[in-house]
């Protein structure tokens, strides 16, 4: 499950983190005192077993006892441009195939990741294809394109299904209007 | 031609893999790992993949390091993390143990023969003083060489040996970087004629794919495993 800082998800991981073991009743408990924002007039069980499910299955926690769970502390899985920035400053000259068989990325992302490297100026390429990296800032850049078409994306989203709900608003209004004599 | 790039896990993959596993199970206590093998068994590439799929530290040991402590200090620091590490010993070896405290990752050191045997100190103090795993990466006299150590040797955990590739793997990756299906017999002969060593199997496999494409099939015999090391051999 991914880490999104200030979701319920991301508070009950907290308390996961800070408590170690802790029942349902607990955690349901706990959450309601740390977020009373977020469960304002909502039912909290529910929200709590479901990122207990979600929790449970991505092996973060694991069930004890009855109803209770223990911090299992797996960390995030990795991820694949992660793997191949660590790839490629292990081994600092790397092919597409050595990028692809080590980390599992398609050769369309790897290319593109590479791309991305040429476009920092980070990485060149060899004459026999390889790359190399040629200025190493230890931490992997942001792919900054790709994160304003992600924004893009979200922003667009959010429009549609406001758009969507005004619609939806004036149609009832209209319906409303029409049925009053 | 060219393979299809897929990463096997080989009975070595796995029992490193199991290695890991089992330092993790130490957590917080200073501990060794200690892998070692003739070249070309995999291990740097087991290492590096390790790394990369578990976030750990991999350090391949440079030959230049060997007179100066700071420079190895300072690449440590900087795999870690420290964008610009402290030109003093005290402090990029403060600067280590501070992103290990709080990050306990492990840290798999390649080609480790070539550290000083005094670098082991620095190594044992940062393993005791943070909690996370060092694991040694060498060939087969890194054994003998850190018995001599005591003080390391006692805090070896675990310990592994790559072995030769063995024909259950080699028929496992033809099948998954060529699409090969090779027989049983097929692949001893690959085995006996590489030696267990995992860069000869690739370039054996190459050569199967090519005999397989020419005669049109994907079943790989005994005979066409002769051929293809034969081959291999006329071009060494």
């Amino acid at each position: 499950m991914p880490k999104r800082k200030g979701s319920f998800a991301h508070m009950c991981r907290e308390q996961f983190e800070a408590n170690g073991q802790m029942t349902v009743a607990e955690l349901r408990a706990a959450m309601i005192q740390a977020a009373p924002e977020k469960v304002a007039g909502r039912k909290v069980q529910p929200m709590v077993q479901a990122v207990l499910r979600d929790l449970l299955k991505g092996g973060e926690i694991v069930r004890v006892a009855d109803r209770t769970y223990r911090w299992a502390a797996r960390k995030e899985p990795v991820q694949l441009r992660q793997k191949m920035w660590s790839i490629l400053r292990s081994r600092r000259v790397v092919n597409l195939e050595d990028l692809m068989e080590l980390t599992g990325a398609s050769c369309p992302y790897a290319k593109q990741w590479v791309r991305m490297l040429e476009g920092h100026e980070l990485v060149r390429r060899l004459a026999d294809g390889r790359i190399q990296l040629v200025n190493d800032p230890v931490l992997m850049p942001e792919d900054t394109n790709k994160a304003e078409k992600l924004r893009a994306i979200r922003v667009r989203k959010a429009l549609d299904s406001m758009r969507q709900s005004m619609e939806g608003l004036a149609k009832a209004v209209k319906e409303l209007e029409e049925a009053v004599p | 031609m060219k393979l299809n790039p897929s990463f096997v896990k080989t009975k070595n993959v796995r029992n490193f893999q199991a290695l890991m596993s089992g330092l993790e199970l130490a957590e917080g206590e200073g501990r060794f790992g200690l892998v070692w093998g003739q070249a070309g068994r995999g291990k740097t590439r087991t290492a590096q993949w390790y790394s990369a799929d578990n976030n750990s530290v991999y350090l391949r040991v440079l030959a230049i390091w060997s007179t100066s402590e700071l420079d190895f200090l300072c690449t440590l620091a900087r795999e870690l993390g420290v964008l610009t590490p402290p030109r003093r010993k005290a402090a990029a070896f403060q600067a280590v143990l501070d992103k290990l405290v709080m990050d306990p990752r492990p840290i798999i050191l390649d080609e480790i023969e070539k550290l000083h045997p005094r670098f082991l100190e620095f190594l044992r103090d940062l393993t005791d003083l943070s909690g996370a795993a060092v694991v040694f990466v060498g060939e087969e006299n890194l054994v003998d060489h850190l018995m001599h150590e005591r003080r390391v040797w006692s805090r070896v955990f675990q310990q592994m040996q790559f072995e030769p590739i063995n024909p259950s793997d080699i028929i496992f990756y033809a099948a998954e970087a060529a699409g090969l299906e090779v027989g049983k017999d097929a692949a001893q002969v690959v085995a006996a004629s590489s030696g267990g060593d995992f860069r000869l199997v690739r370039r054996d496999v190459v050569s199967l794919a090519q005999i397989c494409r020419a005669k049109g099939t994907k079943e790989v015999t005994a005979e066409m495993a002769s051929i293809a090391a034969k081959q291999a051999l006329r071009g060494a």
